[in-house]
């Protein structure tokens, strides 16, 4: 039917391009979040790549000094807010309204909205590779490297920007997943029955929204020295040195855990499906993921040990780093209890699994190490750092992300991936992995500076750096086995059917790929593992439901408001950048888009939820 | 704002999800205001000093009309607050819509006023204003050089546009209490009062600004320029929205899109309105209050 809620007519169909761009369903927006992620992946990995060929031996000259600053400034900020960060965002939106018995997020249009805006600030940010000026000064971005002075180019603008306009999208995510996890639960899904990758997407949207507002800030302060010659970061006029410091590991240190969390939740949900029984300790890893959150906002400052800040400082942020390794090690325990005496099946979900708690633990190891200040000192700036974290973001976060791809991927595409070629994959990629990083502890002890371009061939680094060269390579090759996983299976992969490993929890109640309005019958739990109750009276009632094909449930329709809100908004970011070059220009493109971004706000406000008359999508 | 939400039958918590959000929104707000607060402690006291020449003072429309715009903006205000108090007074009689009219006509005109006043007022900076400000008369007898921070700010002026905030934080309760009474015409005028007064806030804040960049106190000037600025215009951008928000609200009730049905929609924008209101007690007493008489 024809209903005009302005300029355009409002979507209604339910395939097309146009359906994926107006679509509010938050499994697509799931699916768009997952494969942006991981076109973001492939782009960060050639970026590493070309930094490991540059430093496989003394004194090459692939690329130049500005240039390899680009790369590794760019493969830090990419890999942490358009890899991790979305991948994270890709299995919470696909799954928590699985998980936890609703037929979609709290706020539909907000979570395209959310996607719209992280698609259009990485663009942004991307952008500055056309202009030859991408930001060069490290993904922390240290002041007063960041000012006009240090960096005349516009890189910093764009990394700026794209950051803002990232932050809108992961905090818009946070407040829709608090709302949506608190308040959508089935009947009975107690806040104690949750899966807890339902808890760990819970606790992130927290950190999220406390703690992203100061790096929002701290890049304000920095848009306002840049554009407007204010003087929060100029140590000229007496601002402090470390400002810039502070804020951004206020934000910086939960961002880790922002990274981590759906890992862990992502395994701890695993183990129990392949282990045949339930996750050892529930409450104590749920509870460790909360004490992680409060206490990962009291340890900023161990990033920060050789600023001089004092041995009071140092103490006690010392103290506060050893201890949050507390609630981490009670999980790998758990972790461990629940795969002890399990039935266990070497299924590839599960290697992946393992591979993440070993990984992890040893990351977690040298982390702790660096909580001991005099160590910390020694490794400042070393590759042994580099090493460290790559253990807890490679090792950890995408070997975990890594077991949920393999484990999720039936019930959103409705396929089998290859067995075969999985565990190739993940041989590959540990052989790899830890070929390309054991090393580096190694040559980051013997003093190999982070961040340098080249090194001399006297260093004695060159047989070392070669092999960690050659490890990326194996990486490489393990990403290449997945790639043809994913291609193989789309197109001749086993159907799954509803529950292929024969999981416990409400997702693998309905069918493969799920339909649009999820349940046909809002399911009643009572326990953590309702599909390994006897009755499973779950499942039965959704295959019971079936019959009607959802004819009886209405949801919302797809709105383009989303998407013309987003654009508005990174418009208003690009007319900023364009202002430092025109700056009548940009003022026209400023407001035009601030206009149109205001006018979307409103046409979103007063959009129904469903058009009158208009014919229901169904799929 | 939204009326019709998708999924909101019985909520597990049975808080309302937008309610929720919101509350969940100015938690992290608070973080953002923290964020400028702290640096704001950071720097003062660390702003260098300036060199600022003496100047006469020049005032266009009192050399016209022979009274200071100030004092004329202030007397308009007064009438304002009176209307309002007469508007509350005949208000169940049926004439609040011709009471509107008056009170917007009256604000738009110490609007004008003001800016006007903005626009043609220099304030006098003499040898003797340097000495009170604590600076020191460089020997040229033309300039003064002195640290532009605190002393800048008028206190008494702020408390009048603080006491103007805190009003709008009554009249939104007013505005609420009279929406779910069910008395649309009640609410309305309650709820253009909330918007005016926001309104009148942000002249002050204009005025201000206005005022300090003409003392000399840019953004650019000092650490106190760069944060008094930053974090005082990140509160009016609240403001603004605020004013944006709920004058959305007053013409959406003109076209029947606000029932005391959405008595929740009000209650939510009301909740913003109040956070904006408390965040400026603190603004105001780490800025003006601790500031100018130097505690810590």
């Amino acid at each position: 039917m024809a209903a005009y809620t302005g300029l355009l007519k409002r979507p209604v169909s339910p395939t097309g391009v146009w359906s994926w761009l107006t679509t509010i369903d938050h499994k697509r927006i799931g699916l768009l979040y997952g494969v942006t992620a991981l076109t973001m992946f492939f782009i960060a990995g050639i970026e590493a790549v070309i930094m490991r060929l540059q430093l496989s031996s003394s004194d090459q000259t692939l690329v130049s000094p500005e240039i390899y600053n680009q790369l590794f400034t760019m493969h830090g900020t990419t890999m942490v807010f358009m890899v991790i960060m979305p991948m994270g965002a890709a299995f919470f939106n696909y799954l928590i309204p699985l998980m936890i018995g609703a037929r979609d997020v709290a706020f539909p249009r907000l979570n395209a909205f959310s996607f719209w805006m992280f698609l259009f600030g990485t663009l942004l940010m991307h952008a500055s590779f056309l202009t030859m000026s991408a930001p060069a000064m490290g993904w922390f971005a240290y002041a007063p490297l960041t000012s006009l002075e240090y960096s005349p180019t516009n890189g910093v603008d764009y990394w700026v920007l794209g950051l803002q306009v990232l932050g809108i999208a992961s905090m818009a995510a946070a407040f829709n997943f608090v709302v949506t996890i608190i308040n959508l639960r089935a009947p009975g899904l107690t806040l104690m029955r949750m899966p807890v990758f339902a808890w760990m997407t819970l606790i992130i949207s927290f950190l999220l929204i406390f703690a992203f507002p100061v790096i929002t800030i701290a890049l304000t302060l920095l848009q306002f020295d840049r554009w407007v010659g204010t003087n929060f970061y100029n140590a000229a006029a007496g601002a402090d040195p470390l400002l810039w410091q502070h804020l951004f590991w206020v934000f910086g240190h939960p961002e880790v855990y922002i990274l981590i969390l759906p890992a862990m939740g992502i395994v701890s949900d695993i183990l129990p499906t392949f282990t045949r029984k339930p996750l050892f300790g529930y409450p104590a890893v749920v509870f460790a993921g909360v004490a992680i959150a409060f206490m990962g906002f009291g340890v900023w400052s161990h990033h920060m040990f050789t600023t001089g800040m004092g041995a009071w400082a140092n103490g006690v942020f010392s103290f506060a780093t050893m201890l949050i390794a507390i609630p981490t090690g009670i999980k790998v325990f758990n972790w461990l209890g629940t795969l002890w005496g399990g039935a266990i099946q070497f299924k590839t979900p599960l290697l992946f699994s393992i591979g993440f708690i070993s990984m992890f633990t040893l990351g977690g190891l040298s982390g702790v190490m660096h909580a001991i200040v005099p160590v910390d000192t020694q490794q400042q700036d070393t590759y042994f750092i580099v090493a460290h974290f790559h253990y807890v973001l490679f090792g950890g976060s995408l070997f975990g992300l890594m077991a949920g791809i393999y484990y999720w991927f039936p019930k959103m595409t409705g396929r089998m991936l290859s067995e075969g070629i999985g565990k190739l994959n993940f041989w590959l990629m540990l052989i790899g992995f830890n070929m390309t990083f054991f090393p580096m502890h190694i040559v980051g002890v013997l003093g190999m500076p982070r961040r340098i371009y080249t090194y001399g061939a006297d260093q004695g680094w060159d047989s070392i750096n070669m092999f960690m060269t050659i490890g990326a390579f194996v990486i490489v090759a393990s990403f290449l086995a997945f790639m043809v996983n994913v291609i193989r299976s789309l197109q001749s992969g086993d159907p799954a059917g509803d529950n292929p490993w024969k999981a416990a929890t409400l997702e693998w109640s309905i069918s493969s790929p799920p339909p649009h309005y999820n349940f046909v019958e809002i399911p009643t739990i009572t326990s953590r593992y309702p599909l390994w109750e006897k009755d499973h009276s779950v499942g039965a009632a959704q295959a019971h439901g079936h019959d009607d094909g959802g004819h009886a449930v209405h949801m919302p329709d797809p709105s383009y408001w989303p998407i013309v809100l987003s654009a508005g908004i990174t418009m208003l970011a690009g007319g900023l950048l364009i202002w430092k070059w025109h700056q009548i220009l940009g003022f026209t493109v400023i407001s035009t888009f601030g206009l149109l971004a205001l006018y979307a706000t409103y046409r979103w406000a007063f959009e129904p939820v469903n058009e009158p008359n208009s014919e229901e999508p169904h799929q | 704002m939204a009326h019709v939400e998708p999924i909101e039958e019985q909520t597990s918590t049975g808080l309302n999800n937008r309610k929720l959000l919101m509350w969940a929104f100015l938690g992290s707000d608070c973080m953002f205001f923290g964020a400028l607060i702290s640096t704001f402690m950071v720097y003062r006291g660390r702003s260098g000093t300036s060199i600022l020449q003496f100047h006469e003072a020049h005032d266009a429309i009192k050399d016209a009309i022979g009274i200071s715009v100030g004092t004329l903006s202030i007397i308009l205000i007064l009438l304002a607050v009176v209307a309002f108090a007469v508007n509350l007074i005949v208000m169940n009689r049926g004439v609040v819509k011709q009471i509107i009219p008056a009170v917007l006509t009256l604000f738009v005109i110490v609007v004008i006023f003001q800016s006007a006043w903005i626009a043609g007022h220099h304030p006098e900076f003499t040898a003797h204003e340097c000495t009170e400000m604590g600076g020191i008369v460089l020997p040229d007898n033309e300039s003064c050089e002195l640290i532009l921070a605190e002393n800048v700010l008028d206190i008494p002026l702020t408390s009048i546009s603080t006491f103007v905030l805190l009003m709008s934080s009554l009249s939104m309760v007013m505005a609420l209490a009279a929406l779910e009474r069910n008395n649309l015409p009640g609410f309305r005028t309650w709820l253009t009062a909330t918007c005016l007064l926001g309104v009148a806030f942000l002249g002050f804040q204009v005025f201000e600004f206005n005022a300090f960049l003409q003392e000399g106190l840019t953004p650019r000037e000092n650490l106190f320029g760069s944060t008094f600025y930053v974090l005082t215009g990140f509160h009016g951008a609240h403001v603004t929205l605020g004013v944006l928000w709920l004058s959305s609200l007053v013409v959406a009730s003109f076209k029947g899109k606000v029932t005391q049905k959405s008595a929740l929609d009000v209650e939510i924008a009301g909740l913003y309105w109040h956070f904006v209101d408390i965040v400026w007690i603190v603004i105001f007493s780490v800025i003006y209050l601790i500031g100018a008489y130097g505690i810590g």
